[in-house]
């Protein structure tokens, strides 16, 4: 079957989500043994009890479901971590401040299935709510520097621009479409409304 | 052109390993990512190919080669599980079929995502690609055949049911008006896309003469047709 017209306008945030878990690493602490598995993204063990150990996220997040191993959350999710982000966030209006590609679905990912692995998840959760707000307030200002040509993005997240991605790639194709219109010069174009006035009146 | 960020953007730095150190140092503006620490295992490259097929407004070559490894892989794993089962599992066993098991759905639901995308392009493109032989090279076989008999019969519905009844003069299927809007609809590479730089590109010409300078981690907003080669190079990807 061929994928639905809309999906293929943007892929959906469920499937970013996928691509992150296959994408990204984590450290996890096992709570059990379990000799080497070989996977076809790679090799992974052998686990044992407490000896944190690297996966991908989707075998963390698997295993952690199971109630087999703690996930230990990566450097940038905290409250130090996002507290000092959102004030470079405010205080320098002309960038955004630099955050993982996937923050976002990482973040869900972790905030979903392992708060208890993350301290204080509560304000972690608001810290990125505000973010996400400061950072949209950024993107809407920007959006006035669009034109038909180029526009510099640097420092936005893959869900982020995911968001923005139908709007600004149908908004950049119409300034395209006028910008290759040939001018009409001003005075005929007053002439020939001027002419259909009389006719029609 | 425009210019989002006023200083030249962020910059992480690098580092060695990409996963941060587990007790965290907020200080700091460098941790390394995905960029510094490429994976190149089958399924990060099919990964990659279903994101590029998402988002380019072109029809891609078929990545026949590693979808035949992947499948070849799936065959393998899942033989694997049989002989498992068979043997009567010990309880890690059943831990490793369960995580093996994940895997399969996930590559599986990869897989078909990355034929159904293709597949959604060679439908809306179909006599496009009919008539374009260097486009027919980027197809399987398979996908060849599809397109072949799709058209065949989508060309006889028309006919039949609609252009038939119409005055000979306006029963053209391929007509190309005045204006240069064709009844063939074919990729629109001038779309925009929205590329992540894996590396520093070199400046990379405008369609206005003018250059732009991409840098690592850069995320621009831009033509296809601009950075086609980029892209086909490997040294951006599309987000």
């Amino acid at each position: 079957m061929a994928l639905p017209a809309n999906l293929m306008r943007s892929p959906l945030p469920a499937e970013l989500e996928f691509i992150a878990l296959q994408q990204t690493d984590v450290l996890i602490r096992p709570h059990f043994s379990m000799g080497k598995i070989r996977l076809l993204s790679g090799s992974y063990g052998p686990f044992r009890a407490t000896a944190n150990i690297e996966v991908p996220l989707w075998v963390g997040k698997y295993m952690k479901q199971q109630g087999k191993c703690s996930l230990i959350p990566p450097v940038w999710l905290n409250v130090e971590w996002l507290e000092e982000k959102l004030k470079q966030e405010i205080s320098r209006p002309e960038e955004f401040a630099p955050l993982p590609f996937r923050f976002a679905e990482v973040s869900k990912v972790f905030l979903d299935i392992a708060p208890d692995d993350v301290p204080s998840p509560e304000r972690v959760r608001s810290l990125l709510k505000d973010l996400r707000e400061v950072r949209q307030a950024k993107t809407r200002k920007g959006l006035a520097l669009l034109d038909e040509m180029e526009l510099r993005m640097t420092g936005l997240g893959s869900m982020e621009i995911n968001e923005l991605r139908p709007f600004l790639i149908r908004a950049m194709g119409a300034m395209r479409v006028l910008a290759s219109e040939p001018e009409v010069p001003a005075s005929t174009a007053d002439n020939t409304f001027a002419t259909s006035m009389d006719d029609g009146w | 052109m425009a210019d989002w960020n006023a200083a030249s953007g962020p910059s992480w730095s690098n580092g060695q390993s990409h996963l941060p150190s587990p007790s965290p140092e907020p200080t700091e503006d460098t941790f390394p990512d995905d960029l510094d620490n490429e994976r190149t295992d089958p399924i990060s490259q099919l990964v990659k190919a279903w994101t590029i097929e998402r988002c380019s407004p072109d029809i891609m070559a078929f990545e026949g080669e590693l979808v035949g490894k992947i499948m070849g892989y799936l065959d393998a794993q899942a033989k694997l599980i049989g002989v498992l089962k068979v043997d009567g599992a010990s309880e890690e066993d059943h831990e490793k079929i369960g995580l093996v098991q994940m895997e399969m759905d996930r590559v599986g639901w990869l897989l078909r995502s990355y034929i159904a995308t293709r597949q959604e392009k060679l439908m809306r493109y179909t006599s496009y690609i009919n008539s374009t032989p260097a486009i027919q090279t980027r197809l399987s076989v398979a996908e060849q055949t599809l397109i072949e008999s799709y058209q065949q019969i989508f060309e006889e519905s028309l006919i039949r049911d609609v252009v038939g009844n119409l005055p000979e003069e306006l029963q053209a299927l391929d007509e190309v008006l005045p204006d240069g809007r064709s009844m063939v609809s074919q990729p629109d590479l001038d779309k925009a896309v929205f590329i992540r730089a894996k590396q520093d590109c070199g400046p990379v010409l405008m369609p206005d003469g003018s250059s732009l300078e991409i840098k690592k981690r850069g995320i621009h907003l831009i033509s296809y047709r601009v950075v086609e080669q980029l892209v086909l190079r490997g040294e951006v990807e599309l987000a």
